[in-house]
């Protein structure tokens, strides 16, 4: 195939990208490491994650032995959620994630106590 | 030449210590490495003789580092490559004392190692004696003169240059 | 100003910004009418201190900070530190896991090329290219994703081995998406190599001399194009690059000549991106069923770790040339140091004995030879030194003036 004939078939064929937000967005594989999903009922505040965690998005809260984390930080690297041992952490498949807003609620998960929703 | 050999052959050199690491990465290789000392005043014998025993070893990079009472230069090179699976890693560790941070310069031998001379002399403050270019390469020019970034000591980055505060709206962060 | 500035007239500068690479450039060209007479670099306007702010994480949280040197290369940086802190452990990964980390790199390889192929395209006024090889980078991007989850930023080392498998059903997937690329590849190949402009514009541009190539001690495809057969994958056969057998293309092996130019670098890049195709389908075929990691969970790793001590260093031939990442730890969870040497320090280091005796027009093609993604230069300041004038202009002006002489040796045909 040459260069001519492939620019031809090119101008009858679907374009390669997906015209995103205009349409919906193009199905995330298997394993797809989105944002963060905490239980609170299954955490055993074993801090395992606080420890492996490259960002410190994890804070852990030493008086309900459970943790928070702030998304925002997070480089969905799913350590956390590789470590822990009762399941607590899950990477949910949720992408859709800018906002101007820092404090966005989005970001925020796990027991309440934090500085940013006081305002 | 065996590694053992070739320790024996850098140590006569420098008149340093050394040691030998070879592990095994998978079926087939292993990952070779020599380590070897030298003195600031006979190291670029050890790397002439390398030149002398390999023709063009690769300058894989110039560690900088301080050690606390004292600052190391290492030069690593790759000696063998271009032999499939026989690449040895040779290391030349210099140390350099803190209240005269001289060293000569390599760039006779290596005029690519000019890059990796400048990156050592800004950032643990040694000074490499007939360098041909001595500007900063890596740090910008309005950050202070005299400070290290790498250096552990009161040379390097003083703490009100660190950034204190990070945007995390959760309490009790390790940064603050 | 300074005198020498003066003496050697009109200076150039190209840059600074480059936020793809951990050395964002600006380069200085001093010219004569047409000719560039000297050039300097500049590095460091994004400069962020990564080695220090890595002495300050754990072992296994800095795999992740090394992921992140570089957004094309993120494997190139976490394997190679994933290997020192092997070797300080002394610990040796699982046959499987080494063969997927052959294939994750190789991938990465061919989409690297692919966009640096699709850059030269462009910076030539060579558009075609550039949407033809991005478009054929997809299918690897969707490849990666299906391995390790998202499209950059895989995640996949680990101390001891690899995060995730690849199980039968992608293996399969993968396999059919490799003929298809293949096809892609290979029609792209024809393209570029025997395509008009393409030679005229890279035939004897950056031409390096060899003796001065081993002496600067250049990396990965930039010594490969001055027929220096080095590569770690070959010379230490990193993960199960020696089981596979894996052999260097240097220049001659793909174009007959060595040309240390930046057509022969074309050459070596787009032979490797098919090399590294039919290595991703050996190593897919022949890989050995068993555990994918020496540590079942990474906690135990990073136990493990803290009680490691001594020095290691760890290499990996990224699609640049050779990564060296080197630690040194004393029995605690995090390094004292951490040194990290990307390849295109020295590659695009070494374009300053290049310059010298190119036209103006050359210096994006110069520039970008050594893959330094100058597409991401973002304005240049002229300055006439002679007639006290001062010109900002942007790098569509230079890559105007670049295409000004496609079309002008294209005319001349
Ligand atoms: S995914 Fe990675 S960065 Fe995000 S919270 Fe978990 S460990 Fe931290
Ligand atoms: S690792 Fe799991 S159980 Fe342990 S503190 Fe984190 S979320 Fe809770």
């Amino acid at each position: 195939m040459g260069l001519v004939s492939w620019i031809v078939r090119n101008l009858f064929s679907r374009p390669m990208t997906n015209r995103f937000p205009k349409t919906p967005p193009v199905p995330v594989p298997e394993g797809f490491r989105g944002k963060l999903q905490y239980d609170p009922e299954k955490c055993i505040g074993c801090q395992l994650c606080v420890r492996v965690c490259p960002t410190q998005t994890i804070k852990f809260l030493p008086e309900e032995k459970k943790i928070a984390f702030w998304v925002g930080r997070c480089v969905f690297c799913s350590q956390c959620v590789e470590v822990c041992p009762t399941g607590a952490l899950q990477m949910s498949k949720n992408f859709l994630l800018a906002s101007d807003d820092m404090h966005d609620e989005r970001y925020m998960g796990g027991p309440a106590r934090r500085r940013g929703m006081e305002r | 030449m065996d590694l053992n050999q070739l320790l024996e052959e850098l140590k006569r050199v420098s008149g340093g210590e050394g040691f030998v690491q070879d592990q095994e990465m998978s079926k087939t290789s292993r990952r070779r490495r020599v380590w070897v000392t030298a003195d600031r005043r006979n190291f670029r014998s050890v790397i002439l003789k390398l030149v002398e025993m390999y023709t063009y070893p690769q300058l894989s990079f110039i560690v900088a580092q301080d050690l606390g009472d004292r600052l190391q230069l290492i030069y690593s090179f790759e000696v063998n490559s271009g032999k499939p699976l026989e690449a040895v890693e040779v290391s030349v560790k210099v140390d350099i004392p803190k209240d005269d941070p001289r060293i000569a310069t390599i760039t006779d031998m290596f005029p690519g190692a000019e890059v990796y001379e400048r990156e050592a002399q800004e950032m643990i403050g040694v000074d490499v004696v007939g360098l041909p270019d001595k500007r900063r390469l890596l740090i910008p020019e309005d950050f202070p003169e005299g400070v290290f970034p790498l250096r552990l000591d009161e040379k390097g980055i003083p703490p009100e240059l660190w950034k204190k505060k990070s945007p995390h709206p959760l309490e009790g962060d390790g940064n603050e | 100003m300074s005198e020498e500035y003066r003496e050697l007239g009109v200076s150039i500068p190209i840059g600074p910004f480059h936020p793809a690479l951990k050395e964002p450039i600006g380069f200085r060209i001093w010219v004569e009418g047409e000719k560039i007479v000297k050039a300097d670099i500049r590095f460091g306007h994004n400069y962020r201190g990564i080695e220090l702010i890595g002495a300050r994480r754990n072992w296994i949280q800095i795999l992740y900070l090394a992921e992140r040197i570089c957004g094309i290369c993120s494997w190139s940086h976490q394997f190679p530190l994933a290997q020192a802190i092997e070797s300080l452990m002394d610990v040796r990964p699982p046959d499987r896991a080494n063969y997927i980390r052959v294939v994750v790199g190789e991938l990465e390889r061919i989409h690297s090329h692919m966009l640096w192929l699709g850059v030269l395209g462009h910076e030539i006024g060579f558009d075609t290219l550039l949407h033809l090889t991005w478009g054929v980078r997809e299918k690897v991007m969707d490849a990666l994703e299906l391995i390790s989850g998202n499209r950059v930023n895989y995640a996949m080392a680990t101390i001891g081995g690899v995060r995730r498998d690849i199980t039968e059903a992608k293996r399969d997937i993968l396999l059919r998406k490799l003929d298809d690329l293949l096809k892609g590849v290979e029609t792209l190949r024809d393209i570029v190599l025997t395509h008009k402009l393409v030679l005229l514009r890279t035939e004897g541009v950056g031409r390096y001399d060899r003796e001065l190539a081993l002496r600067l001690c250049l990396q990965g495809p930039m010594a490969r194009m001055c027929g220096i057969r080095k590569d770690v994958r070959q010379d230490e056969g990193v993960a199960a690059y020696g089981d596979l057998g894996f052999r260097a293309i240097v220049a001659r092996d793909v174009v007959g000549k060595d040309g240390c130019d930046a057509y022969s670098a074309t050459a070596v890049r787009v032979a490797e991106t098919i090399q590294s195709i039919n290595l991703v389908r050996d190593a897919l075929m022949e890989m050995p069923p068993g555990p994918i990691s020496a540590f079942p969970k990474p906690i135990v790793a990073l136990t493990r770790a803290s009680k490691a001590e001594g020095e290691a260093i760890g290499r990996y031939e990224a699609p640049r040339g050779e990564v060296i990442h080197y630690v040194r730890a004393a029995k605690s969870d995090k390094p004292k140091r951490w040194k990290v040497r990307a390849p295109s320090l020295i590659n695009v280091y070494s374009t300053k004995w290049v310059f010298p005796g190119h036209q103006i027009a050359d210096a994006v093609v110069i520039a970008a030879q050594p893959d330094p993604c100058i597409a991401c230069t973002e304005r240049a300041l002229i300055v006439d030194l002679d007639r006290g004038e001062r010109r900002v202009v942007d790098h569509a002006y230079l890559t105007e003036l670049s295409r000004r002489k496609s079309k002008e040796v294209m005319g001349d045909v």
